[in-house]
């Protein structure tokens, strides 16, 4: 009926509707509330609580979700060039702690010519928060936060709501499962923290961000775009230009208004091809600064590119004196010895024939050289990852090589003679089988030598190693030719030849005296062999070189009948290869153990994924990579990094110290090596804590340069938390980010 | 060797001068807008003020300059202008002789577009005392500068040189309640300028609403 519901009735009814209202309110108020929206013109705010219970000493997770209207956005940590990001201020009871904004993965957003980095459509923000431990069990979690936020599209809006969440609290923690979508959402759009190492450079108005991929990821890449989290260091409306070059991904754009930073973190954006088509994924990362100048030669090659280059004379003039720095080496001093012998045993030939063993000697080794130099060229470009002295790594080469020496030395004690008659020709030849023998030798002293070719040619070998292929082989070449060059010297003048003695009875315990090294040298060979193939090893190669002295033995008999002869021969030839295959069965099979660290060391064995984890926990780590045929590594090893003080300054320092042996191949050492510019070990790294400069130490250590390497404190990196600050100081000696 | 060039070569010649003009002037936009350099001089300009008037740089050759990017309906200017912060600072300024250009480069349609009279109607609503009010419509002005936000501000010291590009202070907000404690660049480096010390602060984060730029 018309008019049942009069003015009066209709006042009593909305008056009993208000009071209930009233009364359903103030119960909730002191219900729980886990999430709290608010609706403004431009954003629809939520602030949820990813628990329905906490438990007191646990954390809670806190999202503010935005949802903007379209054509408008609202602003990243770093907003770019105007602007302001979403600001939480937290007011919680004593003793509960807010952790800052997770912020997401953010877009460039044009404003005119200008750029802002921020959030369109939808973004959501977490905060976690932890509750005292001590919090009655009870009593609701208040959740409190006064949050501001700037929205705009070509006209600016700052919004503001106060939200007050109240999350029950209990023994153990339950999580809201309708809201765990939201936070899978939120937690997914932020970005993944980087493992690799990336730097950050600038000079002439520009600033490179460099970045180190995996090769295989780095060359999917088809677009990069770099987020820096704090003001001032890049241009941001400029447009970025980024290449890959080998694992590098660079990204160049102008600088900002401050002078580039000493260390900067921020996001990088990169879109890459993969099976589901282009994927854009966003990486977290903190920087190390490179500075543009005054780094020392080596440390630069290593901190940057390895593709950074000598100019080829300055390899070409290293690799000749470092060969003949090789003449002094333990590894080539028994031939050297030998030669030198040969050189006071045939003083008395014409200069025709000497000068014809110099160079028969050298063409020996340039031999060799152009042998190992090609073998590693093709093994590189096959994909193996090879280092110089990669022979060495070899437990078979290894054992011919202590074979060798030893049949040398053998010679040298004068066990047996190599005269022209054994090889059946007449004596007019005997002078070729010794330049033919002076050949033979200098191809052994290539081989022998390489181990030791680290400490003077570390640097050009890995530049020339990074080079194409002819500047490499010239490299091999010119060191060959230093090792060569001081006995060719010595046969081309006959002054020299007059100064040696006069030929007499004293040669021939000069000779046997010089066998001694060569015993020496075989005898470290099968140490090194100890090192890669444990004792099974070990006995088949000494059981070897018994074969090869009862096999010379048997060549020494005299032998009247040609079936004596024969019988001879064949037991020779017997021995010789029963030897061969003796080693070449067991040798494989040998395990490696590595012997390489005492009980007592702190070492841990180098893998890249620890040297990774650690510093992506920010704890100092020192490297040391080494083999067991690096007689420098030794050395080093004995002098600088053994003893007390060293475990001492590691301890101080609180070192990880990681050891990475080469002895065997491992191409995560040979990667590493790579990255640094070098080809073969020692290398010595030392990483200060909290993302710093890695130093390079030099290949000849000393205590004191060890000591002084590992001296803390090492400046840390001030990293940006939640402490608030001021904007970026003119000498920017610290770098902030804002207060979220 | 020919006496004279070919027709070819002359060809050649005309077409690689060609390219390499071409080639010079593609880069002149990178060029005109290029930041301006704290240390070294101030790029020149001339613009027509709110009366009319043309007004250049150079004219003020042997005062200290403040430029002032404004946008009267960006809440960040709201808050230096509402709470009297700004023009407080242009009386300081005026009172040491300081030239004080407040500068409009709102595009026509945007938001802060004004015409002379606008601005000058403005000026006397606010309460603001700056020496005067230019128009800077095409953005011309704003681009040499680099200007990016509202409020933007560049102080120029006697001969010419840019002594100070950033943010008013410290508190990048909307709020009024943040310029009590905030640390005033403006303020520090007119007052380092004044001592005769280098300014201690030259570059800080500018903060505010976009300027709103044509394109």
């Amino acid at each position: 009926m018309k008019g049942f519901i009069n003015r009066r009735m209709f006042g009593k009814l909305i008056a009993g509707v208000l009071l209930s209202a009233s009364f359903i309110s103030n119960a909730q108020a002191a219900a729980p509330s886990l999430e709290e929206s608010v609706q403004t013109a431009h954003v629809s705010v939520t602030m949820v609580s990813e628990r329905s219970t906490v438990a007191p000493g646990d954390r809670l997770s806190i999202l503010l979700q935005q949802k903007i209207i379209p054509g408008w956005h609202t602003y990243w940590r770093n907003p770019g060039d105007s602007g302001q990001p979403p600001q939480i201020t937290w007011r919680l009871p004593p003793g509960a702690h807010a952790g800052p904004i997770q912020w997401p993965a953010p877009q460039k957003i044009s404003v005119g010519p200008l750029v802002n980095y921020g959030y369109a459509n939808s973004v959501g923000l977490i905060s976690d928060i932890t509750v005292p431990p001590d919090w009655p069990a009870n009593r609701p979690f208040p959740v409190l936060a006064d949050v501001t936020w700037l929205v705009c599209a070509d006209i600016c809006v700052p919004e503001q709501h106060f939200f007050a969440l109240s999350v029950p609290t209990g023994t153990a923690s339950v999580s809201a499962i309708e809201k765990a979508p939201l936070f899978n959402a939120a937690r997914t759009s932020q970005p993944t923290a980087s493992p690799w190492r990336t730097t950050i450079s600038g000079h002439d108005g520009m600033v490179t961000l460099r970045m180190e991929l995996p090769v295989a990821q780095a060359s999917q890449v088809v677009a990069a775009q770099f987020f820096p989290d704090d003001w001032g260091v890049i241009d941001h409306a400029a447009k970025q230009q980024y290449s890959v070059a080998g694992g590098n991904l660079i990204i160049t754009t102008p600088k900002g208004d401050l002078p580039p930073p000493a260390a900067a973190g921020g996001i990088v954006t990169i879109s890459e091809k993969s099976e589901k088509g282009i994927v854009q994924r966003a990486y977290s990362f903190t920087t190390t600064a490179v500075t543009a100048t005054t780094a020392p030669l080596a440390a630069s090659q290593a901190a940057t590119n390895p593709q950074s280059s000598m100019p080829l004379m300055a390899i070409l003039l290293s690799a000749l004196v470092g060969g003949m720095l090789l003449n002094l080496m333990p590894c080539v001093f028994p031939i050297l010895a030998m030669k030198a012998l040969a050189l006071v045993t045939h003083a008395a030939e014409t200069p025709r024939r000497r000068i014809a063993e110099g160079a028969a000697y050298l063409a020996g080794i340039l031999l060799s050289f152009a042998i190992l130099g090609g073998s590693l060229l093709i093994l590189k470009t096959g994909g193996s990852a090879v280092g110089w002295g990669f022979q060495l790594q070899n437990p078979a080469l290894v054992a011919m090589l202590s074979y060798i020496l030893f049949a040398a030395a053998l010679n040298l004690s004068g066990m047996f003679e190599i005269s022209g008659r054994f090889m059946g020709m007449g004596s007019a030849l005997a002078s070729r089988s010794g330049v033919l023998g002076s050949f033979f030798v200098g191809m052994l002293a290539a081989i022998v030598a390489t181990p030791c070719t680290a400490p003077f040619m570390a640097g050009a070998l890995g530049v020339a190693l990074t080079q194409p292929a002819p500047v490499a082989m010239a490299t091999f070449e010119m060191l060959g030719l230093g090792l060569g060059l001081p006995y060719l010297l010595l046969s081309l003048f006959p002054t020299l030849g007059r100064a040696l003695p006069k030929p007499g009875a004293w040669m021939n315990t000069f000779k046997q005296v010089l066998a001694f090294p060569m015993y020496a040298s075989a005898a470290w060979l099968v140490w090194v062999l100890a090192q890669q193939t444990g004792a099974d090893g070990v006995f088949a190669v000494l059981l070897g070189m018994v074969a090869i002295a009862f096999a010379i033995w048997l060549w020494r008999l005299p032998a009247g009948t040609p079936f004596t002869r024969m019988l001879r021969a064949g037991s020779f030839f017997a021995v010789l290869l029963g030897s061969m295959l003796l080693a070449a069965t067991v040798l494989p099979q040998a395990t490696h153990i590595s012997g390489m660290s005492s009980k007592d060391e702190p070492s841990e064995p180098f893998t890249h994924a620890r040297l990774v984890d650690l510093r992506a926990a920010g704890k100092p780590v020192f490297v040391n990579l080494t083999a067991a045929w690096c007689i420098t590594c030794k050395v080093n090893e004995r002098i600088a990094l053994s003893g007390e003080a060293f475990h001492t300054a590691l301890k101080a320092g609180s070192y990880t110290y990681l050891k990475g042996d080469w002895t065997r191949q491992d191409p995560e050492i040979t990667q590493m090596l790579t990255s640094f510019g070098r080809a073969g070990v020692p290398l010595y790294v030392v990483y200060p804590p909290n993302g710093g400069r890695a130093e390079i130490l030099p290949q000849i250590l000393t205590q004191s340069i060890v000591l002084d390497a590992l001296k803390p404190p090492h400046l840390a990196v001030a990293t940006s938390g939640d402490t608030p600050c001021n904007p970026p100081l003119p000498q920017p000696a610290a770098h902030c980010s804002y207060r979220p | 060797m020919q006496p004279t060039t070919s027709p070819t070569r002359r060809a050649l010649l005309l077409s690689t001068l060609t390219f390499a003009v071409m080639g010079a002037m593609g880069t002149y936009p990178l060029v005109a807008y290029a930041a301006p350099v704290i240390g070294q001089s101030a790029p020149a300009f001339v613009a027509t003020d709110s009366t009319g008037q043309q007004i250049s740089l150079d004219q003020f050759r042997g005062k200290i300059v403040t430029l002032e990017w404004t946008n009267p309906d960006c809440p960040y200017v709201r808050k230096h202008y509402g709470s009297g912060n700004m023009q407080a600072l242009q009386k300081e300024a005026r009172a040491k002789n300081i030239v004080w250009l407040t500068i409009y480069s709102s595009a026509p349609g945007q938001q802060g577009y004004v015409s002379g009279a606008d601005a000058d109607r403005l000026t006397v609503e606010r309460a603001a005392a700056p020496t005067r009010v230019l128009l800077d419509p095409t953005g011309q002005i704003g681009h040499l500068y680099n200007a990016r936000t509202t409020p933007h501000i560049f102080i120029i010291d006697a001969e010419g040189r840019l002594v100070y590009m950033g943010g008013i202070d410290d508190r990048p907000t909307t709020s009024t309640s943040d310029i009590q404690g905030a640390t005033n660049y403006v303020r520090a480096a007119l007052g380092d300028m004044a001592a005769g010390r280098p300014v201690a602060t030259p570059v800080s984060r500018p903060y505010g609403c976009s300027v709103k730029y044509a394109s």
